[in-house]
């Protein structure tokens, strides 16, 4: 009993600590709020499950969603295949006539977007777990690198996202 | 000697750590790495407030509810068991039209034979074989921190042969028909059929831990670069029996 106690406050103190930022990576990750809700939660619901703390928990969660997140793109994948389903067509509305801060808060948006679709998977990942404070050590675990190798690369893809973005927005 | 792009990264993201004393002493006397520093700080905020564009709101869920969920009894066996026949329906239909699929040659063979008239007791029976890649049927999965593959118990007999890859995933393989595939967070589960069979894993050199087991035997492990198998590998590979 004592062991399930301690594991439950170590598992609510886990959810108070990552659980926005985990939705609010995958959310950046995927563009889709909803979605990320649900993967976020999802993995608290399989480390509650486990029943025991990993080692580095916040890395097995980053673990566990990513690995969510790449099954329900691939089933979506192969619904899209088979049924010749243009996401565009199901989730894009004809958009209401903005002002001009919320059309100009849409283009940056679009193009931040365009410019993380740009990076290569790892680095885009990278980016974002890393601005969500993720340390460079469960940055490592979470996308199987080399903690030593993880400022460089961090460094590059902070430099290639910016390259992405110049053009589109005031890099000032 | 400035400071190189990784110190300069690992100093703007507070991750010196012994290092920390020194990098500080050169900032003291060297503008250069100074502005360095600086430009970087500067693109680190630019980019949050970049990111910050592309945010919403969490959902409204504690730590409570998810526990509460998690404890609750796995509603969903007629999901399960219906998402698993739209999967098999969507996966065949991937089979069929994957250029060099089996399938429509093995329907044509299907339907001529019954078009004859022939009884079931007399239909002969495939043999599953190995070799013959175009009857395979299997899965590949990205190996996270740890993966168990986990062949179901019964029926007895028939071997694993492991090879280590320099491949990215773990594949599981077997003949069309003696198994069926299943993944799971860290776990594929096969789940055998029909007379044993030989089944292939292919494991990558670089997966951290990648375990075979069958019912509660373990058969092979392989953490980090330590292997241990049931049996010594021959000419790199392990051959391994089902109990």
């Amino acid at each position: 009993m004592v062991a399930a106690s301690s594991f439950e406050a170590a598992f609510a103190a886990l959810f108070d600590a990552h659980f926005r930022r985990l939705f609010r990576y995958l959310d950046r990750l995927s563009g889709e709020p909803d979605l990320a809700a649900d993967l976020a939660q999802e993995a608290f619901v399989r480390l509650y499950r486990r029943g025991a703390m990993p080692d580095v928990p916040q890395a097995w969660l980053v673990t566990v969603a990513l690995n969510l997140f790449r099954n329900a793109r691939a089933s979506r994948s192969r619904r899209r295949s088979l049924l010749g389903v243009v996401r565009g067509e199901l989730t894009q509305a004809d958009p209401a006539p903005a002002p001009d801060a919320a059309l100009l808060a849409s283009e940056e948006r679009s193009a931040v977007r365009a410019a993380l679709d740009r990076l290569p998977e790892r680095d885009r990942r990278l980016l974002l777990l890393r601005a969500e404070g993720y340390s460079y050590r469960e940055l490592a675990a979470a996308l199987r690198l080399n903690e030593a190798s993880v400022g460089v690369l961090l460094a590059r893809a902070r430099r290639a996202f910016r390259a992405h973005c110049e053009g589109w927005i005031d890099a000032s | 000697m400035h400071l190189d792009e990784a110190q300069v990264a690992r100093l703007v993201d507070g991750e010196l750590g012994a290092e920390a004393i020194a990098v500080q002493a050169h900032l003291a006397e060297c503008a250069d790495c100074r502005a360095r520093v600086e430009a970087a700080g500067r693109e680190v905020d630019w980019l949050d407030r970049r990111l910050q564009t592309l945010d919403h709101d969490p959902p409204a869920v504690t730590a409570a509810v998810l526990a509460r969920r998690a404890a609750a009894p796995r509603a969903g066996w007629r999901w399960r068991w219906a998402a698993g026949v739209a999967l098999a329906v969507g996966l065949a239909g991937v089979a069929w039209a994957a250029p060099g699929s089996p399938l429509p040659g093995l329907v044509r063979r299907l339907t001529e034979w019954a078009s004859r008239g022939s009884s079931l007791a007399t239909a002969p029976v495939a043999t599953p074989d190995p070799g013959r890649r175009g009857d395979d049927a299997g899965i590949s999965v990205r190996p996270g921190a740890e993966l168990v593959i986990e062949f179901g118990s019964s029926p007895a007999g028939g071997t694993i042969n492991v090879e280590l890859t320099d491949e990215a995933e773990v594949v599981v393989r077997g003949p069309a028909g003696a198994a069926t595939f299943t993944s799971e967070e860290e776990r594929v589960v096969v789940e055998r059929e029909g007379p044993p069979a030989a089944f292939e894993v292919r494991v990558p050199h670089a997966a951290p831990r990648v375990e075979i087991r069958a019912g509660a035997t373990r058969l092979f492990l392989k953490a980090g670069d330590r292997i241990t198998a049931a049996t010594p590998p021959v000419a790199g590979r392990y051959s391994l029996t089902l109990p």
